[in-house]
């Protein structure tokens, strides 16, 4: 298991979700794996593809963000609302990197 | 605001969600941004739509109907397909599953009545019950006497039906009834936001892919990035995307 999974790991467990719980915010997301497939992923059983882990990952992180205390924004956050709705509405204004 | 939900605790969390009115279909006009959108968009619903993962999903909504109404056997549910064939269902045990096969393959059953009539169906004793001629016998040959199946409707759209089974003849009354219908209602919304949500996501999807010439793979990791930054859920930053007004390609600045 390698020092990244184990943290994705940690993660899970501070998260505080049932596995059926996570894989409907999976599933929500659009995640196509099953449940089992989620429970045999968390548990370091299986591989799941790049994109898959990633839906799951965020899933667990929206999760940890509704019960952890709010943290202060970064300057950068005040904006990053406002520049969401130009970049996305003016289509092709291209990336701030 | 979600605090506090603990395992077990779905029923609460779809209450909140009916409430919030989080979910709302994607507006027509969106449609009007382009062909290749409509494509990407139809590519990533074959993709996202598998019947293995809303099984699942059903599995959950099962258990819970058959926890929730005292004194079930098994329960089961079953989703219709758009072009009304019932198709997709899970049930808690293979009795409630080989009850269900007959009932599709007959065309008759207390789920096809509920669902197609938009109203509750109670059977007490179906020994003596006739309108399943033939379904009812063999019902009883398996060990069932007692059935309740509400339909499962949510925003206008019928989504399938919920049933209950029972060993005891009269095994529920209307207290039952009442439980099965609000859990119906419930896990008619809960399926119903988790295809908007899907649908949403999906559809936001394809429009940052189209706009942005991307895979849909790394328009969606872009829209986890600003979803991050901007720490707004991503169905909800979804939401807001396809429900902003979309401006004409071809504008002087």
């Amino acid at each position: 298991m390698t020092e990244p999974h184990a943290r994705f790991r940690q993660a899970y467990d501070a998260a505080q979700l049932s596995v059926p719980e996570l894989w409907l915010r999976y599933f929500a997301l659009g995640g196509v794996a099953s449940e089992l497939e989620v429970d045999a992923y968390l548990n370091g059983a299986i591989t799941l593809p790049a994109f898959q882990h990633d839906m799951l990952a965020h899933a667990i992180n929206e999760r940890l963000d509704e019960i952890t205390p709010p943290s202060a924004p970064y300057s950068e956050e005040y904006t990053a609302i406002d520049h969401l709705g130009h970049h996305l509405s003016n289509g092709d204004q291209g990336d701030p990197q | 605001m979600a605090e506090g939900r603990a395992s077990g605790s779905q029923l609460t969390t779809v209450a909140e969600t009916e409430t919030e009115e989080r979910m709302q279909p994607p507006p027509r006009a969106l449609w009007g941004i382009g062909e290749e959108l409509a494509a990407v968009h139809a590519r990533l619903s074959g993709i996202l739509l598998t019947e293995q993962t809303m099984d699942t999903a059903l599995q959950l909504i099962t258990s819970l109907a058959r926890d929730t109404v005292a004194g079930s056997l098994g329960s089961g549910v079953t989703l219709l397909r758009a072009d009304g064939q019932p198709a997709t269902s899970a049930s808690t045990d293979p009795l409630v599953e080989s009850l269900d096969t007959l009932q599709y393959g007959l065309g008759e059953g207390p789920c096809l009545t509920a669902w197609a009539g938009s109203t509750m169906v109670t059977a007490n004793d179906l020994t003596t019950e006739d309108r399943w001629p033939i379904w009812s016998p063999q019902a009883v040959s398996l060990g069932v006497r007692s059935v309740l199946s509400a339909p499962m409707e949510a925003g206008g759209t019928p989504w399938g039906a919920i049933k209950v089974y029972a060993e005891s003849a009269g095994a529920y009354d209307e207290r039952a009834e009442d439980v099965l219908r609000r859990f119906a209602a419930q896990a008619a919304i809960f399926v119903s936001n988790v295809h908007l949500a899907r649908d949403l996501i999906a559809t936001a999807t394809g429009m940052v892919a189209a706009r942005k010439g991307l895979d849909p793979e790394r328009a969606y990791r872009q829209l986890i990035s600003l979803s991050r930054s901007a720490r707004i859920p991503l169905s909800e930053l979804a939401e807001r995307m396809v429900a902003s007004p979309v401006r004409p390609r071809a504008t002087d600045d």
